[in-house]
Protein backbone atom coordinates (compact mmCIF):
# COMPACT_ATOMS: atom_id res chain seq x y z
CA UNK A 1 0.00 0.00 0.00
CA UNK A 2 1.81 3.54 -1.25
CA UNK A 3 1.08 6.55 0.75
CA UNK A 4 1.64 8.45 -2.19
CA UNK A 5 -0.31 6.91 -4.62
CA UNK A 6 -3.15 6.67 -2.36
CA UNK A 7 -5.94 8.73 -0.46
CA UNK A 8 -3.43 10.39 1.94
CA UNK A 9 -3.83 12.97 4.20
CA UNK A 10 0.06 14.71 5.14
CA UNK A 11 -0.18 17.03 8.31
CA UNK A 12 2.45 19.66 9.08
CA UNK A 13 1.58 20.57 12.75
CA UNK A 14 3.25 22.63 15.52
CA UNK A 15 1.02 23.67 18.37
CA UNK A 16 2.26 26.44 20.79
CA UNK A 17 1.35 27.90 23.93
CA UNK A 18 2.05 31.45 22.41
CA UNK A 19 3.98 32.20 19.29
CA UNK A 20 6.00 29.70 17.65
CA UNK A 21 9.45 30.11 17.31
CA UNK A 22 10.54 30.90 13.72
CA UNK A 23 12.73 27.57 13.48
CA UNK A 24 10.24 25.03 14.19
CA UNK A 25 8.21 26.85 11.37
CA UNK A 26 10.90 26.60 9.43
CA UNK A 27 10.94 22.83 10.00
CA UNK A 28 7.73 22.48 8.60
CA UNK A 29 9.06 24.62 5.82
CA UNK A 30 11.15 22.01 4.61
CA UNK A 31 8.57 19.44 5.11
CA UNK A 32 6.58 20.99 2.41
CA UNK A 33 9.40 21.51 0.40
CA UNK A 34 10.50 18.08 0.69
CA UNK A 35 6.75 16.17 0.55
CA UNK A 36 6.55 18.32 -2.92
CA UNK A 37 9.08 17.23 -4.12
CA UNK A 38 8.61 13.28 -3.16
CA UNK A 39 4.88 14.05 -5.50
CA UNK A 40 2.77 14.76 -2.77
CA UNK A 41 -0.18 17.47 -4.31
CA UNK A 42 -0.16 20.55 -1.96
CA UNK A 43 -4.12 19.74 -2.03
CA UNK A 44 -3.53 16.55 0.43
CA UNK A 45 -0.82 19.23 2.56
CA UNK A 46 -2.72 20.40 5.71
CA UNK A 47 -0.45 22.50 7.71
CA UNK A 48 -1.32 23.94 11.29
CA UNK A 49 0.62 26.14 13.04
CA UNK A 50 -0.44 28.34 15.89
CA UNK A 51 0.54 32.16 16.66
CA UNK A 52 -0.81 35.37 16.33
CA UNK A 53 1.66 36.94 13.37
CA UNK A 54 -0.04 35.04 10.15
CA UNK A 55 1.66 36.65 8.01
CA UNK A 56 5.22 35.79 8.83
CA UNK A 57 3.96 32.44 9.45
CA UNK A 58 2.88 32.33 5.80
CA UNK A 59 6.49 33.93 4.86
CA UNK A 60 8.14 31.27 6.43
CA UNK A 61 6.30 28.27 5.10
CA UNK A 62 7.12 30.09 1.89
CA UNK A 63 10.47 29.05 1.76
CA UNK A 64 9.14 25.98 1.75
CA UNK A 65 7.01 26.14 -1.69
CA UNK A 66 5.44 28.39 -4.73
CA UNK A 67 1.93 26.08 -4.39
CA UNK A 68 -0.91 28.27 -3.08
CA UNK A 69 -1.65 26.83 0.74
CA UNK A 70 -3.71 27.71 3.78
CA UNK A 71 -2.54 27.69 7.23
CA UNK A 72 -4.62 26.39 10.05
CA UNK A 73 -4.09 26.53 13.56
CA UNK A 74 -3.73 23.34 15.87
CA UNK A 75 -7.01 23.49 17.74
CA UNK A 76 -8.71 23.11 13.87
CA UNK A 77 -7.04 19.96 13.17
CA UNK A 78 -8.79 18.37 15.99
CA UNK A 79 -12.09 19.66 14.32
CA UNK A 80 -11.23 18.36 10.68
CA UNK A 81 -10.19 14.62 12.27
CA UNK A 82 -14.32 15.11 12.94
CA UNK A 83 -15.08 14.76 9.39
CA UNK A 84 -11.91 13.11 7.88
CA UNK A 85 -12.72 11.71 4.48
CA UNK A 86 -9.10 9.85 3.81
CA UNK A 87 -7.84 6.78 4.57
CA UNK A 88 -4.76 7.48 5.66
CA UNK A 89 -2.67 10.24 7.88
CA UNK A 90 0.69 11.21 7.83
CA UNK A 91 1.61 13.29 10.73
CA UNK A 92 4.68 15.63 11.51
CA UNK A 93 5.05 17.14 14.63
CA UNK A 94 7.39 19.25 15.73
CA UNK A 95 7.76 22.54 18.34
CA UNK A 96 8.24 21.70 22.01
CA UNK A 97 7.12 18.72 24.45
CA UNK A 98 7.24 17.89 27.83
CA UNK A 99 6.18 15.69 30.46
CA UNK A 100 2.66 17.61 29.97
CA UNK A 101 2.57 16.75 26.30
CA UNK A 102 2.98 18.62 23.09
CA UNK A 103 3.17 22.90 23.86
CA UNK A 104 -0.08 23.74 23.09
CA UNK A 105 -2.68 26.37 24.51
CA UNK A 106 -3.69 23.47 25.96
CA UNK A 107 -1.19 20.66 26.64
CA UNK A 108 -2.08 17.51 23.90
CA UNK A 109 -1.06 14.58 26.02
CA UNK A 110 -0.84 10.97 24.47
CA UNK A 111 -4.16 9.84 24.61
CA UNK A 112 -5.80 13.73 23.31
CA UNK A 113 -3.89 12.74 20.05
CA UNK A 114 -4.71 9.10 20.14
CA UNK A 115 -8.44 9.36 20.79
CA UNK A 116 -8.43 11.91 17.97
CA UNK A 117 -6.99 9.56 15.52
CA UNK A 118 -8.35 6.66 16.28
CA UNK A 119 -12.13 8.30 16.44
CA UNK A 120 -11.08 10.02 12.87
CA UNK A 121 -14.47 8.79 10.75
CA UNK A 122 -13.45 6.55 7.39
CA UNK A 123 -9.69 6.25 8.58
CA UNK A 124 -7.39 2.98 8.43
CA UNK A 125 -3.95 3.97 9.18
CA UNK A 126 -2.05 6.93 10.46
CA UNK A 127 1.76 7.23 10.97
CA UNK A 128 2.75 9.98 13.13
CA UNK A 129 6.06 11.15 13.14
CA UNK A 130 7.19 12.90 16.74
CA UNK A 131 10.13 15.54 16.79
CA UNK A 132 9.44 17.38 20.09
CA UNK A 133 11.32 16.68 23.50
CA UNK A 134 10.30 13.68 25.90
CA UNK A 135 8.70 12.28 22.61
CA UNK A 136 8.70 8.85 24.59
CA UNK A 137 5.84 9.78 26.47
CA UNK A 138 3.86 8.89 23.48
CA UNK A 139 4.87 5.39 23.87
CA UNK A 140 3.31 2.00 25.08
CA UNK A 141 -0.45 3.65 24.17
CA UNK A 142 -2.41 1.20 22.63
CA UNK A 143 -1.73 2.36 18.93
CA UNK A 144 -2.63 -1.08 17.51
CA UNK A 145 -5.94 -1.89 15.42
CA UNK A 146 -8.78 -3.22 17.30
CA UNK A 147 -12.39 -3.98 17.03
CA UNK A 148 -15.41 -2.88 18.57
CA UNK A 149 -17.88 -5.20 19.86
CA UNK A 150 -19.53 -4.99 15.69
CA UNK A 151 -16.17 -6.26 14.76
CA UNK A 152 -15.03 -3.24 13.25
CA UNK A 153 -11.46 -2.18 13.17
CA UNK A 154 -10.03 1.06 14.30
CA UNK A 155 -7.62 2.86 12.67
CA UNK A 156 -4.19 1.10 12.84
CA UNK A 157 -1.93 3.87 14.60
CA UNK A 158 1.85 3.89 13.82
CA UNK A 159 3.93 6.40 16.21
CA UNK A 160 7.52 7.16 15.54
CA UNK A 161 9.78 9.26 18.28
CA UNK A 162 12.49 11.49 17.52
CA UNK A 163 13.40 10.43 21.26
CA UNK A 164 12.32 8.56 24.19
CA UNK A 165 11.94 10.92 27.93
CA UNK A 166 14.71 13.04 26.60
CA UNK A 167 14.72 16.43 25.05
CA UNK A 168 14.99 16.06 21.29
CA UNK A 169 18.25 17.48 19.20
CA UNK A 170 18.16 20.21 16.95
CA UNK A 171 20.94 21.54 15.01
CA UNK A 172 22.34 24.08 12.87
CA UNK A 173 22.22 23.17 9.07
CA UNK A 174 22.24 24.90 5.68
CA UNK A 175 19.40 23.68 3.11
CA UNK A 176 18.35 25.11 -0.06
CA UNK A 177 14.33 26.27 -0.39
CA UNK A 178 12.65 27.96 -3.04
CA UNK A 179 13.94 30.91 -2.20
CA UNK A 180 17.70 30.40 -1.84
CA UNK A 181 19.87 28.90 0.74
CA UNK A 182 18.79 29.05 4.45
CA UNK A 183 20.48 28.15 7.65
CA UNK A 184 17.96 27.32 10.65
CA UNK A 185 18.39 25.51 13.84
CA UNK A 186 16.34 22.07 12.37
CA UNK A 187 15.07 19.40 14.64
CA UNK A 188 17.35 16.44 13.45
CA UNK A 189 14.73 13.85 13.37
CA UNK A 190 12.68 15.19 11.30
CA UNK A 191 14.68 16.77 9.00
CA UNK A 192 16.27 13.13 7.98
CA UNK A 193 12.64 11.88 8.04
CA UNK A 194 11.45 14.50 5.30
CA UNK A 195 14.75 14.14 3.64
CA UNK A 196 13.81 10.40 3.21
CA UNK A 197 10.40 10.98 1.66
CA UNK A 198 12.59 13.07 -0.97
CA UNK A 199 14.89 10.53 -1.50
CA UNK A 200 14.70 7.28 0.11
CA UNK A 201 16.39 4.48 0.51
CA UNK A 202 15.31 0.98 1.30
CA UNK A 203 17.07 0.39 4.14
CA UNK A 204 16.07 -3.26 5.16
CA UNK A 205 16.37 -4.26 1.16
CA UNK A 206 13.21 -5.39 1.03
CA UNK A 207 13.09 -4.03 -2.83
CA UNK A 208 10.27 -1.01 -1.13
CA UNK A 209 10.62 2.12 0.57
CA UNK A 210 8.49 1.57 3.68
CA UNK A 211 7.70 3.37 7.12
CA UNK A 212 10.15 1.46 8.89
CA UNK A 213 13.03 2.13 6.27
CA UNK A 214 11.82 5.86 6.96
CA UNK A 215 12.47 5.08 11.04
CA UNK A 216 15.67 3.57 10.61
CA UNK A 217 17.09 6.27 7.86
CA UNK A 218 16.17 9.09 10.31
CA UNK A 219 17.46 7.17 13.60
CA UNK A 220 20.83 5.97 11.91
CA UNK A 221 21.66 9.64 10.68
CA UNK A 222 20.56 11.49 14.06
CA UNK A 223 22.93 8.90 15.93
CA UNK A 224 26.13 9.63 13.38
CA UNK A 225 25.72 13.69 13.62
CA UNK A 226 24.78 13.53 17.23
CA UNK A 227 28.58 11.29 17.64
CA UNK A 228 30.04 13.43 15.24
CA UNK A 229 28.89 16.79 17.03
CA UNK A 230 29.93 15.36 20.56
CA UNK A 231 33.43 15.17 18.64
CA UNK A 232 33.45 18.51 16.96
CA UNK A 233 31.71 20.50 20.46
CA UNK A 234 34.78 18.73 22.35
CA UNK A 235 37.37 20.27 20.52
CA UNK A 236 35.39 23.71 20.40
CA UNK A 237 34.04 23.63 23.96
CA UNK A 238 36.91 25.52 25.55
CA UNK A 239 37.48 28.26 23.03
CA UNK A 240 32.96 28.67 23.43
CA UNK A 241 33.67 28.93 27.17
CA UNK A 242 37.08 31.37 26.66
CA UNK A 243 34.40 33.55 24.17
CA UNK A 244 31.77 33.31 26.91
CA UNK A 245 33.67 34.27 30.13
CA UNK A 246 35.48 37.01 27.67
CA UNK A 247 32.12 38.95 26.74
CA UNK A 248 30.58 38.39 30.20
CA UNK A 249 33.75 40.18 31.73
CA UNK A 250 32.83 42.65 29.06
CA UNK A 251 29.55 43.20 30.58
CA UNK A 252 30.49 43.46 34.12
CA UNK A 253 33.15 45.65 33.40
CA UNK A 254 30.80 47.87 31.03
CA UNK A 255 27.09 46.79 31.28
CA UNK A 256 24.80 48.06 28.53
CA UNK A 257 22.41 46.15 26.48
CA UNK A 258 24.64 46.36 23.72
CA UNK A 259 27.18 44.01 25.64
CA UNK A 260 24.22 42.24 27.40
CA UNK A 261 23.28 41.03 23.79
CA UNK A 262 26.83 39.73 22.95
CA UNK A 263 26.88 37.56 26.64
CA UNK A 264 23.79 36.33 25.62
CA UNK A 265 24.90 35.30 22.36
CA UNK A 266 28.06 33.82 23.53
CA UNK A 267 26.52 32.05 25.66
CA UNK A 268 23.50 30.47 23.23
CA UNK A 269 26.52 29.47 21.09
CA UNK A 270 28.56 27.38 24.29
CA UNK A 271 25.32 25.76 25.31
CA UNK A 272 23.40 24.79 21.70
CA UNK A 273 27.46 23.12 21.31
CA UNK A 274 27.30 21.80 25.16
CA UNK A 275 23.90 20.31 24.41
CA UNK A 276 25.66 17.72 22.12
CA UNK A 277 27.41 16.41 24.78
CA UNK A 278 24.72 16.52 27.27
CA UNK A 279 21.18 15.01 25.57
CA UNK A 280 21.33 11.84 24.27
CA UNK A 281 18.68 10.43 21.40
CA UNK A 282 17.35 6.96 20.90
CA UNK A 283 14.58 7.09 18.17
CA UNK A 284 11.75 4.36 18.88
CA UNK A 285 9.03 3.14 17.06
CA UNK A 286 5.54 1.83 18.32
CA UNK A 287 3.90 -0.85 16.16
CA UNK A 288 6.88 -1.99 13.86
CA UNK A 289 5.12 -4.24 12.62
CA UNK A 290 2.32 -2.46 9.74
CA UNK A 291 4.97 0.03 9.21
CA UNK A 292 6.93 -3.13 7.27
CA UNK A 293 4.52 -2.87 4.26
CA UNK A 294 3.08 0.65 4.32
CA UNK A 295 5.38 2.20 1.78
CA UNK A 296 6.21 5.88 1.13
CA UNK B 1 10.02 36.57 1.26
CA UNK B 2 13.32 38.16 0.32
CA UNK B 3 16.58 36.78 1.41
CA UNK B 4 19.43 38.99 1.45
CA UNK B 5 23.57 39.07 2.08
CA UNK B 6 25.58 41.78 3.92
CA UNK B 7 28.64 42.29 5.28
CA UNK B 8 29.56 42.07 8.96
CA UNK B 9 30.99 45.36 8.45
CA UNK B 10 27.64 46.96 7.26
CA UNK B 11 26.39 46.72 11.39
CA UNK B 12 29.74 46.89 13.11
CA UNK B 13 28.22 47.70 16.25
CA UNK B 14 26.68 44.36 16.43
CA UNK B 15 29.18 41.83 18.08
CA UNK B 16 30.65 38.67 15.67
CA UNK B 17 28.66 36.01 18.35
CA UNK B 18 25.11 38.03 17.48
CA UNK B 19 26.41 36.93 13.75
CA UNK B 20 26.76 34.20 14.32
CA UNK B 21 23.75 33.10 16.14
CA UNK B 22 21.95 34.93 12.74
CA UNK B 23 24.24 33.00 10.63
CA UNK B 24 23.50 29.50 12.16
CA UNK B 25 19.83 30.42 12.56
CA UNK B 26 19.25 30.55 16.18
CA UNK B 27 18.65 34.26 15.98
CA UNK B 28 16.62 36.48 12.99
CA UNK B 29 18.10 39.56 11.86
CA UNK B 30 14.94 41.01 9.21
CA UNK B 31 13.06 43.96 8.03
CA UNK B 32 9.62 44.67 7.85
CA UNK B 33 7.36 45.95 5.14
CA UNK B 34 4.66 47.56 7.69
CA UNK B 35 4.50 51.29 6.95
CA UNK B 36 3.43 52.30 10.23
CA UNK B 37 7.26 51.54 11.55
CA UNK B 38 8.09 54.67 9.45
CA UNK B 39 9.94 55.59 5.86
CA UNK B 40 13.55 54.35 7.28
CA UNK B 41 12.62 50.27 7.96
CA UNK B 42 15.38 49.71 10.04
CA UNK B 43 16.75 45.88 11.07
CA UNK B 44 15.29 43.83 13.41
CA UNK B 45 16.95 41.65 15.50
CA UNK B 46 15.08 38.52 17.17
CA UNK B 47 16.76 36.94 20.31
CA UNK B 48 15.20 33.76 21.63
CA UNK B 49 12.70 36.36 23.69
CA UNK B 50 13.04 39.66 22.72
CA UNK B 51 13.04 41.53 19.57
CA UNK B 52 15.08 44.70 19.10
CA UNK B 53 14.84 47.51 16.55
CA UNK B 54 18.91 48.57 15.60
CA UNK B 55 20.46 51.75 14.33
CA UNK B 56 22.26 51.76 10.76
CA UNK B 57 25.36 50.53 12.56
CA UNK B 58 23.65 47.94 14.29
CA UNK B 59 23.31 49.51 17.68
CA UNK B 60 20.11 48.63 19.89
CA UNK B 61 17.72 51.13 19.74
CA UNK B 62 15.02 49.91 21.91
CA UNK B 63 13.36 46.88 22.63
CA UNK B 64 9.94 46.03 20.73
CA UNK B 65 6.76 45.25 22.40
CA UNK B 66 5.31 42.18 21.58
CA UNK B 67 2.20 43.41 20.84
CA UNK B 68 3.81 45.66 17.75
CA UNK B 69 3.61 42.23 15.89
CA UNK B 70 6.39 43.11 13.27
CA UNK B 71 5.57 41.02 10.23
CA UNK B 72 9.28 39.15 9.02
CA UNK B 73 9.36 40.29 5.39
CA UNK B 74 13.14 40.26 4.38
CA UNK B 75 15.97 37.94 6.17
CA UNK B 76 19.60 39.13 6.66
CA UNK B 77 22.51 36.87 6.97
CA UNK B 78 26.12 37.89 6.85
CA UNK B 79 28.42 36.81 3.75
CA UNK B 80 31.48 36.48 5.47
CA UNK B 81 30.57 35.15 9.08
CA UNK B 82 30.86 31.26 8.87
CA UNK B 83 27.74 29.53 8.40
CA UNK B 84 26.16 25.86 9.04
CA UNK B 85 27.46 23.05 6.63
CA UNK B 86 24.87 21.40 5.07
CA UNK B 87 24.08 18.20 6.75
CA UNK B 88 22.34 16.81 3.21
CA UNK B 89 26.13 16.30 2.54
CA UNK B 90 26.24 14.13 5.48
CA UNK B 91 27.22 10.23 4.91
CA UNK B 92 27.67 6.89 7.33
Amino acid sequence: MSLINSNTKWVLFLSAKGDPEPRHIMDLAFGVLCLERAGVKMADIAIYIDGADRVSIENFVKHGTSSPFSLQTSDEFFIDQTKNTHDNLVLFITGHGSLDGIDAAQQITPYKLLNSIKSSPNLKRAVVYLGQCYAGIFNYIGAGSKKDPNGIPDPEVIFIGATNLHESISSSTQEVFVSGSLPWFANLFLLFAFKWFSNPLDVDGDGRFTVIDSYKYAGALVNARNKHGKTATLALSADLQAKWIAAKEAHNAAPNQQTELAQEAAFIQYSAHLSFLHVHQECWILNAVPAQNLER
Amino acid sequence: MKLHEILAADLPDIDDSVKECVNMGQWLLFKTDIDTVGPSHPFYLKTGASVFELSDSGKIVKEVQKKDNLEVDEMFYFSDIRKPSSLSNMSI
